[in-house]
């Protein structure tokens, strides 16, 4: 038994971190997070938990008295980027960044080809 | 001859041969390749799949899934939470590395001889040399060819001959590479020349048998004498493999992790673990590059090897070189758009710093902190990559350094890297190459195994990977690893 975050914290995170930019679609998404809750070790999945619960729930909230997915996109930025320069919560940041990237980019809409 | 995958086995297997070796990477494909040419009966055990070639995935989450001990992210526990990179499959981490090859490098043999002057006759330089020979002649080793380098590679090239460092084309162990740039998710062509293609098909056709999915739980040992190993199947089962002759191969930590569980304890097993960790940095070209295209580590910089640092072109799958731009938000979102237009290099550090293998509640675990001499190496590194990047043409880079800016874009700004944080933590490293937790000597009180790789302590049983290496040697070491592995099974044949 591990932590897991939920679907609606996580996708908002994951919208917030990388807009709107080559994302696997829902069922890829929810398939690659299945495969990646199989997949990582313990302290990867208590880290990533972490960092959804933080930047997604208790951050924004403490800065502006909503979770990040009731944020619109600039705020949610803000959030973001205001987390990243704090030496407390980069590490977090950092964390939510690489799983982000792993697990909900699409590889071959990053491989397509671009004019 | 046989490969039984562990999933199917439910019930007790009972087997026995003349030799068990645990692990299927470098070391103990090697190992058993040998032995069954000689005709022994030979066993070997290995924890992760037997993975076909065609079924690699090109994506770096089914790849680091599939082929990476803890998808990767395993961590040694130190000052700086540094992952550290292994294969678990057939093949080991040889399947999922960047075809890098180097021989033993005279001076390293040298420091060995030097700390134990027996190692002179009983590994002596010119058998060494003469079995490297052996060892890259059957893979294929040869430099990258420039028309499968792809941009990423040829760039640095260029970064270095403006700098003036010395530099050159990767040799690796790959025949016919065509440049898909997928080393690290294991060649979906089967061209790179790692253990389940080169060595691991011969043991089998020569009599060997091939457990995978099976995962070695301890050593059966009595009386000074080993007698086999005790393992468990993916598939819920328990397997007994009897055998008057144990190689342990199965990397610098999981051997002494399994020394250990076993309660084979002398000597200073899991002490003087050694590694080459390393950092990297993604740059920014005003032209494409697609890094994931061309031969995925096709160009070296060693013009500051004697310095311990060795810079290398990365070839990562296009997930992880996402991970590798700066930003959050907005800019992360154009960063990855314009993906490729980033590369991402890598230098890897001679450390000296030791650390430990211990077990700790049923499991294996790793203590190593980077040293400040470690600290001030990356440091060093980043600023000649830096250096090297806007020599080559890019735009910016992107150091991954807490506390600095996310992105650098003049000379100036390079320069200061090397006045970066002297905490370890500021750095986004990781750690490959791993050595020395069963190290060879002469002396049982300094040495896990004799000079002729036998344990000290326990009658039959053998160490063949680089645990036995009396230290890190500073360069990739696969051919290393298979060298000194075809010395441990001429060794046990003269027995």
């Amino acid at each position: 038994m591990s932590p897991t975050p939920s679907p609606s914290v996580r996708d908002a995170l994951v919208e917030a971190l990388v807009p709107g930019v080559a994302l696997r679609g829902p069922q890829a998404s929810a398939q690659a997070w299945r495969d990646f809750a199989a997949a990582a070790p313990l302290h990867l999945r208590v880290g990533w938990w972490a960092a959804t619960l933080v930047l997604g729930v208790v951050w924004p909230l403490a800065l502006s008295g909503r979770r990040l997915a009731h944020l619109s996109p600039a705020a949610r930025e803000v959030v973001l980027r205001r987390a990243a320069a704090l030496p407390g919560l980069a590490a977090l940041v950092e964390v939510a960044r690489v799983c982000v990237c792993l697990v909900a980019l699409d590889d071959d809409a990053l491989r397509a080809a671009r004019p | 001859m046989s490969r039984r995958d562990g999933r199917a086995l439910r019930g007790r297997e009972e087997l026995v041969a003349d030799v068990v070796v645990v692990g299927s990477g470098p070391a103990g494909a090697v190992v058993a390749r040998e032995l069954a040419t000689a005709g022994l009966g030979v066993v070997v055990v290995e924890e992760g799949p037997w993975i076909e070639a065609a079924d690699h995935p090109a994506d770096a989450l089914g790849a680091m899934a599939l082929s990476y001990r803890g998808m990767g992210a395993q961590v040694v526990l130190g000052r700086a939470l540094m992952p550290l990179v292994q294969g678990r499959r057939v093949g080991g981490s040889a399947a999922i590395n960047g075809a890098i090859c180097w021989r033993l490098p005279r001076d390293v043999h040298a420091d060995w001889v030097a700390q134990d002057p027996a190692l002179a006759d009983a590994l002596p330089w010119t058998e060494l040399e003469e079995v490297t020979d052996r060892v890259e002649a059957e893979l294929g080793v040869a430099p990258t060819l420039p028309e499968i380098a792809g941009p990423k590679n040829l760039l640095l090239a260029r970064g270095a001959d403006a700098l003036g460092l010395a530099h050159r084309p990767i040799r690796r162990n790959v025949r016919g590479c065509a440049g898909l740039g997928r080393c690290l998710q294991g060649c979906p062509a089967g061209h790179k020349q790692s253990p389940e293609v080169a060595q691991l098909p011969e043991a089998l056709a020569r009599g060997a048998t091939l457990l995978h999915d099976v995962e070695v739980v301890g050593l059966a040992h009595a009386r000074g004498r080993v007698q086999g190993v005790a393992a468990r199947a993916a598939g819920g089962g328990t397997v007994v493999v009897r055998a008057p002759r144990v190689v342990l191969a199965a990397s610098a930590v999981q051997t002494p992790g399994l020394l250990l569980a076993s309660g084979l304890s002398q000597g200073p097993v899991g002490r003087h673990f050694q590694c080459h960790p390393g950092v990297s940095m993604a740059g920014r070209f005003p032209e494409v590059v697609r890094a994931w295209e061309g031969a995925t580590q096709g160009h070296e910089v060693i013009g500051l090897r004697r310095e311990g640092l060795k810079f290398e072109a990365l070839g990562h799958p296009a997930g992880v070189l996402a991970s590798r731009v700066p930003g959050v938000g907005r800019a992360l979102g154009r960063a990855v758009a314009d993906l490729d237009h980033w590369a991402d290099w890598g230098v890897a550090v001679r450390s000296r710093t030791e650390g430990r293998v211990r077990r700790v509640l049923g499991r294996t675990v790793v203590t190593w902190s980077p040293s400040a001499d470690d600290v001030r190496q990356f440091r060093r590194g980043l600023q000649v990559l830096g250096e090297l990047f806007l020599a080559a043409g890019a735009e910016r880079v992107a150091p991954h350094v807490a506390g600095l800016p996310a992105t650098l874009a003049t000379p100036a700004e390079v320069a200061a890297l090397a006045q970066g944080p002297r905490r370890a933590s500021a750095y986004q490293g990781a750690i490959t190459h791993l050595f020395g937790t069963c190290r060879m000597g002469s002396d049982p009180r300094r040495a896990v195994v004799r000079p002729d790789f036998r344990h000290h302590h326990v009658d039959g049983l053998w160490i063949a990977d680089s645990s036995v290496f009396p230290s890190n040697t500073g360069v990739n070491p696969q051919v290393s690893i298979m060298a000194l592995a075809t010395i441990c099974a001429r060794r046990m044949l003269a027995a």
